[in-house]
């Protein structure tokens, strides 16, 4: 569920921002990960811990809720998330969906609650910004309340872990199917983009790695029943396999005190699931796809699965993504779209827990063929033998920055807080600024060359052709080892 | 142009109840096994185990303490000290390059604010991207009243970063090349806005509203056309007219010294000298427009419906009934129109009713994407609602009048609670010519609004019967929906299929 604030259109040149919408907002969220060690302190005892070198303070309750808390001086509002740790990587082969279809039913009551009344319920408290979304690795509830409105908000996130089920029927779950559906469709996942990505995924992970299921099916969502919800989630819903956190004005003590209320109670209702956690074979050599769509423009997008959030290489790939295209001598920006071949192209590395991606997408001059672009792209990467020390510092500063600029929405930041890191990493804003002091021009390049081969990716080329099936038509998969 | 109940009828190229089949069956549910049944109790943690919250204390007082300091060569310097995380948000607001000003285009003076932040003359030579290259995010946004310069960062680097941005500013260096290749981006991004149902709407709608003169029309194809023309020459004469320090107010809101800030701004900006070139703004106009909405055929899986109507400006009387209105229209997800076409009749996947109020003008948008086949029933059930909310046929309950009040304080209340926030609501009572307290007096007229007001408040600008409607859809919905709604003139027109540069 996305908010139903009015968004703004996307632009033409955002076919990666769209094919791997749920891998963007991760890398949104997934801000950074720091080599550095956490920042929190831990704590299981009864005694609040006091917050190491300003970072949050971090424990568990009985029940096995994680709990991290990062109170700020003189703020008004405070954000709370409550990230459940199962996504649309965890839903079984034919219920693609599932994991979505919950998180709106999170929305639809309790045996307390009518239809949307926890809607009504945080908007009647002023909450800002509320609403969930479901990512491939986690599914996270948020909102933004007014300090003197945290208990009633803490009391809603705990009431509707512990009691969802008990007030689910057959009319909320259709009625939620329904605005899955129309989500679906007004944000193109039936269409060809999900197409896409489908095919796209399969390619890079093979066809049993969790994240080779991400992608949303209208047909699934259909066949849906309401055993099937009930036991995602009893099995993914619960305090054991969840994290709060807390960002902003509020009184720690006394939120800890609320916090133990409100969550200290609840039970899990059915078996521990263990999931399925692998991380994805490496590629054995090239896969082409080339596909019509419906587009007006053709394009082609190099894929490469790369390190994880967090893992070695990762942070560096943030930093190549920048240099790529970012700049008066960008390779990528000099050698495509200042040579005339392309419209624009963007270069990025979308972080998950188990692998990222690293992204290339290039939009063809209108007479231009896309397979000019896939070798004027190759030959620019290789051409690569390093960067200025005053670029890297530029892309260096530039992230950092970006770190700057998040450091006032506590909501972003509890959102991140809340996000499985590595080695039980903490995406604090200091780690996050710290993540990119050790990435030097020499790391950006042995990056490049061990994450990005030019013979082990899938090369993907969308084909416009504004009359194909909405879905479009995938014309070749093949290949090249 | 053609007119609705002359559209060809075998032009049924995207059946609306067939394309929602087709995507549903898209792909069939490959490999599906069964999945484990729940178990019993399906809730383990019993109701009353959770006990509920007590009663909530009051709000903590919020409010803005800022202070005005005026340079001798008419410079403007707000101070906002609070804490701040060690941030501070600098804003500097240059009413000399307002985008309605008659001297020049709206494409012009924005292409010279991004050529503005394009590259710089410094004692080191000229230095590409030199704000970026310096450390300091800094965006330029071109408002109807003025030119914006904003950028939060460390506030412990706040000296070096006044004199950044004013050497930014002043001694831009337009390069010819580089001038031409942001042009071909800036063409670009339109002729992608223009291609998507949202953009065409932003380009099509403020014409029913306003006349062609009016400012506010400005329709993207406008902007096409005049970025064509423009030259690099055009952006050095319209830079030349935009300093004036008489018309220039620097906010400074975060962890910093006022004594020192005013010291430094004084140091950095003191040496400009005055220049008056005070802008001629354009005059507002009704609209002309000879129908009341306007139809793009465009084959959409999802029709986009949009209304565009008046709506109070920031510094009316009316102004704070319409914070609580559009909140009880379309808000958020508890909205008077999200509960009935998302979570009752579920049409759509949900719809966003915003106000946006200048200092010239506000305007009410409501704007969606629908089932296709339930365009008639998502227009009425629209139109019948704005009547309702501007007291025909019931008015507004009670209810949803607290909801949307409280979120209409707290949303205010919000922007207070930031550095870039508390220096958002200075800006704004600047542009209007308001006292900078001016959200807490509209936060204690919210807390004042009755029902009443706020029924004489839309009933006073929404017009349920005349408010102007966009539609972008396939020309299946023209046909077979948009026949049956009593709209009155309604123009549609018929684009050619692919948009080329």
């Amino acid at each position: 569920m996305t908010t139903a604030l009015r968004t703004r259109a996307v632009p033409a040149l955002s076919f990666a921002a769209v094919v791997v919408r749920a891998l963007v907002i991760r890398a949104l969220a997934f801000a950074a990960l720091g080599l550095a060690a956490p920042a929190a302190a831990q704590s299981s005892g009864s005694a609040l811990a006091a917050p190491a070198a300003d970072g949050p303070i971090q424990y568990r309750l009985e029940n096995g809720l994680e709990v991290i808390l990062r109170p700020l001086e003189g703020r008004h509002f405070t954000a709370l998330g409550v990230s459940y740790h199962v996504g649309s990587s965890d839903q079984p082969e034919g219920y693609r969906g599932l994991a979505h279809l919950t998180e709106h039913l999170m929305f639809s009551g309790t045996d307390e609650l009518g239809p949307g009344e926890p809607h009504t319920v945080l908007e009647a408290m002023g909450a800002l910004t509320h609403n969930a979304t479901t990512h491939a690795d986690q599914t996270v509830y948020f909102e933004t309340v007014p300090n003197a409105r945290l208990e009633d908000a803490l009391w809603l996130e705990a009431h509707r872990m512990a009691r969802m089920l008990a007030g689910l029927d057959r009319a909320r779950l259709e009625r939620q199917r329904r605005v899955v559906l129309h989500e679906g469709v007004q944000n193109g996942h039936y269409g060809w983009r999900g197409r896409a990505r489908e095919v796209t995924d399969a390619l890079v992970y093979g066809d049993d790695h969790p994240y080779a299921r991400t992608a949303e099916r209208a047909a699934d969502v259909n066949a849906i029943s309401l055993d099937n919800v009930r036991w995602f989630f009893q099995t993914y819903y619960a305090p054991d396999n969840a994290t709060l956190v807390l960002v902003g004005g509020f009184d720690p003590t006394r939120a800890r005190a609320a916090i133990e209320r409100y969550f200290g109670p609840i039970r899990r209702s059915g078996p521990r699931r263990e999931r399925p956690r692998a991380r994805p074979r490496p590629l054995p050599g090239q896969a082409t796809v080339r596909m019509e769509v419906q587009t007006t423009r053709d394009f082609v997008s190099f894929v490469w699965p790369t390190p994880a959030w967090g893992a070695e290489g990762d942070a560096a790939l943030d930093i190549l993504g920048s240099l790529l295209v970012t700049g008066d001598d960008a390779p990528l920006q000099v050698g495509l779209v200042d040579s005339g071949l392309a419209l624009g192209i963007e270069a990025h590395q979308a972080s998950r827990e188990l692998a990222s991606e690293f992204r290339i997408t290039a939009l063809a001059v209108p007479g231009r063929r896309p397979e000019e672009l896939a070798g004027a792209i190759d030959q620019a990467l290789a051409g690569i033998t390093g960067f200025s020390e005053a670029s890297i510092e530029d892309a260096r500063a530039q992230w950092a920055r970006r770190e700057e600029n998040a450091q006032e929405g506590i909501l972003s930041r509890a959102t991140l807080l809340g996000i499985r890191g590595a080695d039980g990493y903490l995406g604090t804003v200091e780690n996050e600024r710290a993540r990119y002091a050790g990435v030097d021009s020499r790391s950006v390049v042995d990056a490049l060359r061990r994450y990005l081969p030019l013979d082990r990716r899938v090369v993907f080329y969308g084909l416009a052709n504004p009359s194909v099936d909405a879905g479009g038509r995938v014309l070749e998969t093949r290949w090249s080892r | 142009m053609v007119t609705l109940n002359k559209l060809p009828t075998a032009a049924r190229l995207f059946a609306s109840a067939a394309t929602l089949i087709a995507c549903a069956t898209l792909t069939a549910c490959a490999g599906r096994a069964g999945l484990p049944p729940p178990r019993a109790p399906l809730a383990a943690t019993p109701r009353d185990a959770i006990p509920r919250p007590p009663r909530p204390p009051a709000d903590a007082p919020i409010a803005i303490d800022a202070r005005v300091h005026r340079l001798d060569n008419g410079l403007t310097v707000v101070v906002s000290p609070r804490p701040a995380e060690g941030l501070a948000t600098v804003v500097l607001v240059d009413q000399a390059a307002a985008g309605r000003d008659l001297r020049s285009t709206r494409a012009v003076t924005e292409l010279t604010a991004f050529a503005m932040l394009d590259a710089t003359r410094t004692d080191a030579g000229v230095v590409p991207d030199y704000a970026r290259h310096e450390g300091y995010d800094l965006r330029l946004g071109l408002r109807a009243r003025a030119l914006v310069a904003t950028a939060t960062f460390a506030a412990d680097r706040l000296d070096p970063f006044l004199a950044v941005l004013d050497a930014t500013v002043r001694q831009p260096v337009f390069r010819d090349e580089r001038i031409a290749r942001l042009l071909e981006r800036r063409v670009e991004t339109v002729a992608g806005e223009l291609a998507t149902a949202e953009g065409i709407l932003d380009d099509r709608l403020p014409g029913l509203l306003y006349g062609e003169a009016d400012p506010r029309h400005a329709p993207l194809r406008r902007s096409f056309t005049e970025l064509q023309r423009i030259t690099p020459r055009d952006l050095r004469i319209r830079h030349a007219e935009l300093l004036d320090p008489a018309a220039c107010t620097l906010v400074v809101v975060g962890e910093v010294d006022e004594a020192r800030v005013v010291a430094r701004a004084a140091e950095v900006f003191g040496a400009w000298a005055p220049h008056p070139s005070p802008p001629q703004l354009a005059p507002a106009q009704p609209a002309e427009a000879p129908v009341r909405g306007v139809g793009v055929v465009r084959p959409l899986l999802r029709p986009w419906i949009g209304v565009l109507e008046r709506a109070p400006p920031s510094g009316h009387a009316d102004h704070p009934a319409f914070l609580v209105l559009s909140e009880i229209l379309g808000g958020m997800f508890s909205s008077r129109l999200n509960l009935l076409v998302r979570e009752s009749e579920t049409l759509s996947y949900g719809l966003g009713a915003t106000y946006e109020a200048s200092p010239d003008g506000g305007e009410l948008r409501v704007v969606t994407a629908v089932d296709p086949t339930q365009v008639a029933r998502f227009v009425g059930t629209l139109l019948g609602e704005l009547a309702r909310v501007s007291g025909a046929g019931g008015g507004l309950e009670a209810r949803e009048l607290t909801i949307a009040r409280t979120r209409a304080r707290q949303l205010l209340r919000a922007r207070l609670d930031s550095t870039a926030g508390v220096a958002g609501a200075i800006v704004e009572s600047v542009l209007a010519g308001l006292p900078l307290d001016h959200v807490e007096r509209v936060l204690a007229r919210l807390d004042r609004l009755t029902k009443a007001d706020i029924e004489a408040a839309a009933a006073r600008w929404i017009r349920p019967d005349r408010a102007p409607i966009g539609v972008v859809a396939s020309r299946e919905v023209f046909e077979s929906q948009l026949t049956r709604v009593p709209l009155g003139p309604f123009q549609v027109i018929v684009p050619p299929p692919r948009v080329r540069r």
